[in-house]
């Protein structure tokens, strides 16, 4: 028990020094497991995690669907997601923001990421929400909440590192994610609705389209509707494999960015590069974070966590409710990525004894991550939109997500309590 | 991610840090293309042609560590891991300097000690033989060229804390990157 606190508190200092968290984790990792084993078995354990890591066909998935994402980010599929929605939605009050995040929702089928989705759709949605004299705050939220949809409607790399860490099926995190998708977007829209309810003057109502423009845009989204058919179809099916399907779908969406000219060598060089980096940055997290896990797993702390847990098991609901707090609060500090790397470790056995899904508590943790990823102090996908529409601040963005943050709340007691909502796609793939 | 910084590099430098970052990215970029058009070809073959790819499974496996470790000088010259810079805020601008000279050792040291750690892995895979499971092809190639990367990559750092120090290279304004997930 001592061990692992110390190195977990030891960890949040190096961290807070910014020293880049794998860095941190690989140290305290090796330290603490020199320390409770031997010096030998913790030098020898680094260099076998950091071999196997790297070695490793299920993990391929992981640069392909960044590579999927990035293709389409630049083929500006995003813009015909945008004219579609927005031509049903869009001469409602608060259409536009509607528009946006049900169009945010289509981009998070074929992009796993909800920075790239974000920042995607703001260079999409942000210039005509202010044409239609939106407010900042609800059209930036709208963004930044939509965005955060990326790592639930699969496909999703978050899900896919949680898929590897703890031997769940991709396929099957994948299916869980959509229903929770849908109902965020119903919760989000919702929120919308509420903000120009209470002022009306923030989001006024569009244009009306006829039946034949309707009809026209959403003909246009056959792109997107034809990857994640491919991709996500060829998953459920038990056609490809996720790594395969990853392929494929990183293979087409480098075909539509040609067919739409959205490449030339320099472009289509910094598309490589940026997944390439991506996935390095990743990975060091990710041996970082192996390690750590290696560590923690050879002092007594998994073991008394389970006694603690054990005796809740007339109301496992109350652990689950005390690990939901802690993410809510390590999400205000940690980004995303490492936070799950360095929980789930040690809370997945805990959930999977006191009788959980393994897949349903995978969603439960991807939607707390997408709920950290708009809190302050360090939502990320708000510092992606500061970067994105520099003319609008922090705080505006931060007050503009609150009815989403809010919508979010009640979208994650929903899938807590009704675990069916996640398991019930899933039980159709093979 | 940090932007672009157009400072007067030395000689050294520039052969240690930016040219091996700029060719081994090269690199990486070509291994992710490949590994795509693998899959893609894989997949064809089995569905259309009724003859997949031999061995593709291995060879996706075995270019993944190609793409991380190429990748990572150009990472860590551009500073892109993941950090918390919750304080940055509350650090005043003296101590910034000091404090990047500090991180940037903190990581060369990790990152040489698992630089070491493959090396000596590489060893053992000589030593023992090991072999991969269908092309028969011979491990201690890939950890020793794993841990040569590595070695590279622990350079970048070196450079990064140098320039630091030196004040060529100066903090940057904290920006949040686009491209994580």
């Amino acid at each position: 028990m001592t061990e692992a606190l110390t190195g977990l508190a030891l960890l949040l200092c190096l961290s807070f020094l910014r020293i880049p968290i794998a860095f941190s984790m690989m140290a305290v990792g090796f330290g603490g497991m020199a320390w409770v084993l031997s010096l030998g078995g913790a030098m020898a354990n680094v260099g076998q995690t950091a071999f196997d890591a790297a070695i490793n066909y299920e993990l391929s998935v992981v640069p392909l669907f960044v590579l999927m994402g990035n293709f389409v980010t630049r083929a500006r599929l995003s813009e015909e997601l945008y004219t579609a929605s927005n031509a049903f939605l869009g001469h409602r009050k608060g259409g536009l923001a509607m528009a946006t995040i049900v169009a945010c929702g289509g981009f998070s089928a074929i992009c796993g990421s909800s920075l790239a989705t974000a920042a995607t759709m703001a260079k999409v949605a942000m210039p005509s929400m202010r044409r239609f004299g939106y407010d900042d705050g609800l059209a930036a939220g709208s963004i930044a909440a939509g965005g955060t949809l990326g790592i639930l409607i699969p496909p999703s790399v978050l899900l896919v590192i949680y898929g590897i860490l703890t031997q769940s099926s991709i396929g099957k995190l994948f299916a869980a994610g959509i229903l929770p998708g849908i109902v965020a977007v119903t919760f989000y829209l919702l929120a919308v609705r509420a903000v120009v309810a209470v002022k009306p003057e923030s989001g006024p109502a569009g244009e009306r389209q006829g039946w034949a423009q309707r009809g026209q845009a959403l003909s246009r989204v056959w792109g997107v509707l034809l990857l994640f058919a491919i991709v996500m179809g060829g998953i459920y099916g038990g056609v490809f494999s996720p790594t395969e399907a990853a392929g494929i779908g990183a293979f087409g969406a480098f075909l539509f960015a040609l067919a739409r000219r959205a490449l030339n060598w320099r472009t289509f060089y910094e598309v490589l590069l940026e997944s390439a980096a991506t996935t390095a940055m990743l990975f060091v997290v990710l041996i970082g974070a192996l390690l750590f896990a290696n560590f923690i797993n050879v002092t007594d702390f998994p073991q008394t966590l389970l006694e603690i847990a054990g005796q809740f098991r007339e109301t496992p609901w109350l652990v689950i409710a005390a690990i939901l707090v802690i993410y809510v609060a390590l999400g205000c500090v940690f980004e995303s990525l490492s936070m799950i790397l360095l929980t789930v470790p040690i809370f997945f056995p805990l959930v999977i004894e006191l009788g959980y899904d393994p897949i349903w508590f995978g969603i439960v943790v991807v939607v707390i991550t997408e709920i950290s990823l708009i809190t302050p102090p360090v939502g990320l996908n708000v510092f992606v939109l500061r970067g994105v529409l520099p003319d609008v601040t922090t705080s505006t963005i931060f007050r503009g997500v609150t009815p989403f943050w809010v919508a979010d709340l009640f979208r994650l007691a929903i899938i807590v309590a009704f675990p069916a909502l996640s398991l019930w796609l899933p039980s159709f793939v093979r | 991610m940090t932007a672009p910084h157009s400072q007067a590099q030395s000689g050294t430098t520039y052969w240690l840090g930016t040219l091996p970052s700029q060719v081994l990215a090269v690199i990486s970029c070509l291994l992710l293309f490949s590994m795509m058009m693998l899959t893609f070809v894989d997949v064809a073959g089995r569905y259309i042609f009724s003859a997949p790819l031999p061995a593709a499974y291995e060879m996706i496996a075995f270019v993944m560590p190609g793409i991380i470790f190429c990748a990572l000088p150009h990472v860590n010259l551009k500073e892109g891991h993941v950090t918390i810079d919750l304080l940055d805020g509350f650090i005043p601008e003296s101590v910034k300097r000091w404090q990047a000279v500090i991180v940037n050792l903190f990581s060369a040291v990790a990152l040489a000690f698992v630089a070491w750690r493959l090396w000596v892995r590489s060893r053992d895979h000589l030593r023992f033989g090991e072999v991969t499971d269908e092309l028969y092809l011979e491990l201690w190639i890939f950890s020793s060229v794993m841990s040569i990367l590595c070695a590279i990559a622990t350079i970048a750092f070196i450079i990064n804390a140098w320039g630091y120090a030196t004040n060529i290279k100066r903090p940057l304004k904290t920006e949040v990157g686009v491209t994580r997930t």
